[in-house]
């Protein structure tokens, strides 16, 4: 299961689960996280194996499963806003 | 991950894609515009820079084919594939994403890298069939999660989560 980086944690408001497949560092978000940290919450999911020795995930869907079983205990009935980036183009 | 969440019945009110683009599995570019392209890219190298780079494309190209024959087959990778930068590239360069009805935002990078594809949809609009939104954010793909850009792909980010709250 991969873990996911928690920048900020608004009980009443959405969640913004973050993404980043084609770098797969979240450090791309910074700027943005600051300017939101008070609008949503903010879940970060690096790439697995980015930090460390675990292996990759080598389809999309795998990735998504394993994310979502991570995210399943905070989720409830709160929205949740997905925002990605693939692609480093 | 929106679409095992609606199957799960779990509220996903947006996605927002930060100029996301899905990757032609060929180029729409023909050979000869893509030759040029690399070309471009290339002309003011040194040698030995112009060879290495000849070098890294083909690697690419053929770690791909590699990925896809493993992958397909449900095979293993060999260790010289399986590796955190060659999977990331290559799985997003083969991700074919299927039909998802939530409302999508795409937040667009309005500054376009020489090569790039000028599709205002960035590949999107088959695979959203509820409506894809796109929103301009005037940068490039890059400058629109720095600042200064990020202050207005904010300003659209608030807006959104605003209209879902």
């Amino acid at each position: 299961m991969t873990l996911p980086v928690v920048f900020s944690s608004l009980e009443d408001k959405p969640i913004l689960c973050l993404f980043s497949w084609a770098g797969g560092r979240l450090d791309i978000f910074s700027d943005l996280i600051l300017h939101l940290e008070n609008d949503c919450s903010i879940y970060g999911f690096p790439i697995r194996g980015i930090e460390n020795e675990a292996s990759p995930h080598l389809t999309l869907e795998q990735m998504a499963l394993d994310y979502l079983e991570t995210l399943a205990p905070v989720l409830g009935q709160r929205k949740v806003v997905l925002g990605w980036r693939i692609d480093g183009r | 991950m929106a679409r095992i969440l609606e199957t799960r019945s779990a509220p996903v009110p947006l996605v927002v894609m930060f100029d996301s683009r899905i990757l032609p599995l060929r180029n729409e570019n023909g050979l000869k515009s893509r030759i040029q392209i690399h070309k471009q890219k290339t002309e003011d190298l040194p040698f030995p820079k112009k060879l290495g780079y000849i070098i890294q494309k083909t690697g690419t190209r053929l770690r791909r084919w590699i990925y896809t024959f493993f992958i397909r087959r449900g095979r293993p990778l060999p260790p010289f594939v399986n590796r955190i930068g060659t999977i990331t590239y290559l799985v997003s360069k083969l991700y074919r994403p299927k039909p998802f009805n939530g409302r999508v935002v795409l937040l667009r990078a309005d500054n376009l890298a020489p090569g790039t594809s000028s599709d205002p949809f960035n590949g999107w609009d088959k695979t959203c069939s509820a409506g894809l939104e796109i929103r301009s954010i005037s940068g490039s793909h890059t400058s629109i999660l720095k600042e200064p850009v990020v202050s207005l792909l904010a300003v659209e980010m608030r807006k959104l989560l605003k209209e879902i709250s």
